[in-house]
């Protein structure tokens, strides 16, 4: 019955989340208001092990050894009772970092990959990070568990930062769920799992097809298929992070919004600030500015090659292939023209040629992100601009999935409107019209859903 | 509709609209009941529209266990003969377009372990164990329940309404036996006016896995008790003949699978040549044209009859 922990399932939707959320409310009115904490602890860790055990003991040895990196730390102003004097706290944050990127860089290039451990690794680096600074105290051990196995974020994020988190846990401690929260949750929750069953799992029936057949492409189909991708990723990923920002909400808990319409970017800065907002934070607050820091002298060119570092370790963290370096590579590479341009060239593009450039900027590095080998990436890219492949051969791959091409349109639709799923949450009024409009969007994920279409998440295998 | 209501009544309103309209698609489907799972099923014709594999995948869960006593398992080549002029059995056609035996294991064994059959047709042609594993997600147990309201579902509608409308212009038909009744038009005339040439290359290799499924699956079948038939299908002669070492060693290894007394129709022999030499009789070198379906399904019947 119970397949990898995720949300699009019924599952989770109809078993888990109700009885989690039952109970959450009701300890929530108790006389011990740490119960309720307790029980979102348990039912993280029960989420996060569904259907494999066997990674429990991965996030719990990395909660704990974090935990305790903490504690020898200690809080910035005093001494530690753990931390011997001859020990810096410096020395522990270098040990706490060092230990969790061979402990992320173990699992993810020489083992099996258990589910969340790039998000919840670097989340515990920011937070090792963050205690140095001094921007918090060490938490308690409940404390701690409570933010990094949080199940909205655990296995695909946002990345949060623990003090954010863990102020509004502390904060609503005695309030029960509020139907405000829960009526604009459920709203945004069912925008997600369309997002998701319905248009990402539609792009990816032809994705599939085309990329298990890059040798036979025509250019047209390289397209379509290249383009299809760079969608599907979108909503595949947004869905998820609009379901766990939604089910957090509904818990009165706000965590950062993870995408921002990012295919309406001018430029592939501008991308960045609105494309997997969170690891573009870490990747920004702790990586890049670090490195420039780390600069006697602050140049432009240096600024610059600060920028294709830390893209490139971003490719990095995705995977250890040829592929994802390429792709963080591409993107260092573009965000340093794009800078070069802004700053040298001063030359104003007009927006739609700018958004042109970016949108196929952008797909260029996705066809690195989705193919099986550099070879097969490279194979797409020449059809893509082969005009002997100028064909129709492959476009009877779309009539026979002809049911998947209303979705698809859909989702062409959706990357322009005008307001996208955070702005129409931020704005939620409960209406008869949002109403019947969630409804509709309810009863289509629920057939998808109950089909043999469903794909798993994008971002569970990193 | 755009003035506000109270988050309350909006949640209460959701929650009792979404269960009532489930409610109601459920309930529709499960009376429909498209594939003959949840009802009664005994005596009703059902006809697959859409995705053939799929149907007959979730026919074999009732629908053919109760009204028939007789399979025959195949690939495209056999998946126009028609089983119901076998008269002293009932027997249900499981050929699936470009099927393989993985395919036909996962269907016959639910249908074995569902009903009583007398008689299974083995139809033996190469492709069937050139490669092993399903070709398409959908034989899974999850489309049992997908059957009460998924997107298949909704496609087999479109195409029971799209078929009653005749957008598909008596291309093909299927019936209630699991016969695909079919001729491209096209492709059979370019075939019969200029057949061939033909390969020199061996058609297919078998797969080890797959021969090994087959075998599980005979062996299968025979517990059951039912009375196993070897049917090696057409092929059109001058495609054969070039390859006729290749055929003969192919249909050697899978009819040692069976016992003496086990029934095989070869209808390679030369006693078929009238029929195997006509080109009228194909679609291409081994699919039949409706015309060399209705011979040989006759031919298989007479055989079939006789072992009574």
């Amino acid at each position: 019955m119970f397949q990898q922990s995720s949300f699009n399932s019924f599952e989770f939707i109809f078993l888990f989340l109700p009885c989690f959320l039952i109970g959450f409310n009701l300890l929530k009115k108790s006389s011990n208001s740490h119960y309720s904490h307790y029980w979102l602890i348990i039912c993280s860790l029960f989420f996060y092990s569904w259907g494999n055990l066997s990674n429990l003991p991965i996030l719990l040895s990395s909660l704990v050894f974090n935990y305790i990196i903490a504690q020898f730390m200690g809080p910035f102003d005093t001494q530690s009772s753990l931390r011997p004097r001859n020990l810096s706290r410096k020395f522990f944050l270098i040990l706490g970092i060092v230990l969790n990127v061979l402990f992320l860089s173990y699992y993810k290039y020489f083992s099996y990959l258990p589910l969340g451990i790039s998000f919840f690794t670097i989340m515990q680096i920011m937070y090792l990070v963050d205690c140095y600074e001094g921007m918090l105290k060490p938490n308690t051990l409940r404390e701690h568990a409570l933010v990094v196995s949080f199940f909205p974020t655990v296995t695909m994020g946002p990345i949060l930062r623990v003090n954010n988190v863990l102020t509004q846990f502390r904060e609503t401690v005695n309030k029960g769920i509020s139907p405000e929260q829960l009526t604009a949750g459920i709203a945004l929750f069912s925008i997600g799992l369309f997002k998701k069953v319905v248009i990402a799992d539609s792009f990816s029936v032809i994705v599939d097809i085309g990329y298990a057949s890059v040798s036979t492409l025509s250019m047209i189909m390289a397209w379509v298929i290249s383009l299809s991708y760079t969608m599907q990723l979108y909503f595949d990923f947004s869905g998820y992070s609009d379901m766990a920002i939604a089910i957090a909400m509904a818990l009165g808990i706000k965590i950062p919004i993870n995408f921002n319409s990012p295919y309406k970017s001018k430029s592939l800065v501008e991308f960045w600030q609105r494309w997997h907002i969170s690891l573009t934070y870490f990747i920004t607050t702790y990586i890049y500015t670090p490195i420039v820091r780390s600069f006697k002298k602050i140049t432009f060119s240096k600024v610059m090659l600060a920028t294709l570092i830390a893209m490139t370790i971003m490719g990095v963290w995705h995977g250890s292939t040829i592929n994802f370096i390429i792709f963080g590579f591409l993107h260092g590479v573009g965000l340093i023209l794009n800078h070069y341009w802004q700053k040298k060239i001063k030359i104003k593009l007009p927006n739609f040629l700018a958004w042109v450039l970016t949108i196929i900027y952008i797909n260029f590095a996705f066809v690195f992100f989705r193919a099986d080998s550099f070879i097969d990436a490279i194979q797409v890219l020449t059809s893509m601009f082969n005009l002997n492949l100028l064909t129709y051969s492959g476009m009877d791959q779309l009539v026979a999935n002809k049911l998947t091409v209303p979705p698809m349109i859909i989702g062409i639709l959706l990357i322009f409107s005008k307001r996208n799923s955070n702005q129409i949450i931020k704005e939620f009024n409960p209406t008869l019209l949002n109403l019947i409009g969630f409804i509709i969007l309810t009863i289509i994920s629920m057939i998808y859903l109950n089909s043999n279409f469903t794909q798993e998440y994008i971002y569970n295998d990193f | 509709m755009t003035s506000s209501i109270s988050s309350k009544k909006w949640l209460v309103l959701v929650s009792v609209i979404l269960v009532c309209l489930t409610a109601s698609m459920v309930t529709a489907n499960y009376f429909i009941d498209c594939y003959g799972l949840f009802r009664d099923v005994e005596g009703r014709k059902l006809i697959p529209q859409d995705n053939f594999r799929l149907a007959k995948y979730l026919y074999s869960y009732n629908y053919i266990p109760v009204n028939y006593n007789g399979i025959l398992i195949g690939t495209s080549a056999s998946m126009n003969l028609d089983s119901s002029k076998i008269v002293n059995s009932n027997v249900y056609n499981l050929s699936v377009d470009g099927g393989n035996i993985s395919e036909q294991k996962l269907i016959t064994d639910i249908a074995l372990s569902k009903g009583q059959f007398k008689l299974v047709v083995f139809t033996n042609h190469p492709y069937m164990i050139k490669d092993f594993g399903p070709k398409t997600p959908y034989m899974t147990p999850r489309e049992y329940y997908g059957a009460l309201g998924n997107i298949q579902l909704l496609k087999e509608y479109f195409h029971w309404a799209a078929a009653r409308l005749n957008f598909y212009h008596n291309a093909y038909k299927v019936d209630e036996n699991g016969v695909f009744d079919y001729e491209y038009l096209s492709r059979m005339s370019e075939f019969q006016t200029n057949p061939g040439p033909f390969s020199q290359e061996p058609p297919y290799k078998s797969d080890e896995r797959a021969l090994d499924e087959y075998k599980q699956l005979v062996h299968a079948a025979r517990s059951h008790g039912a009375k196993l038939v070897v049917l090696i299908p057409p092929i059109y002669s001058e495609a054969y003949i070039p390859h006729k070492d290749y055929y003969d060693n192919y249909f050697k290894l899978i009819s040692e699978l069976f016992l003496p007394h086990e029934r095989i129709i070869n209808f390679n022999l030369p006693l078929y040549s009238k029929y195997t030499d006509d080109v009228s009789n194909f679609q291409d070198h081994i699919h039949l044209s409706r015309k060399g379906a209705e011979i040989f399904s006759l031919e298989l019947a007479s055989q079939v009859e006789s072992l009574h």
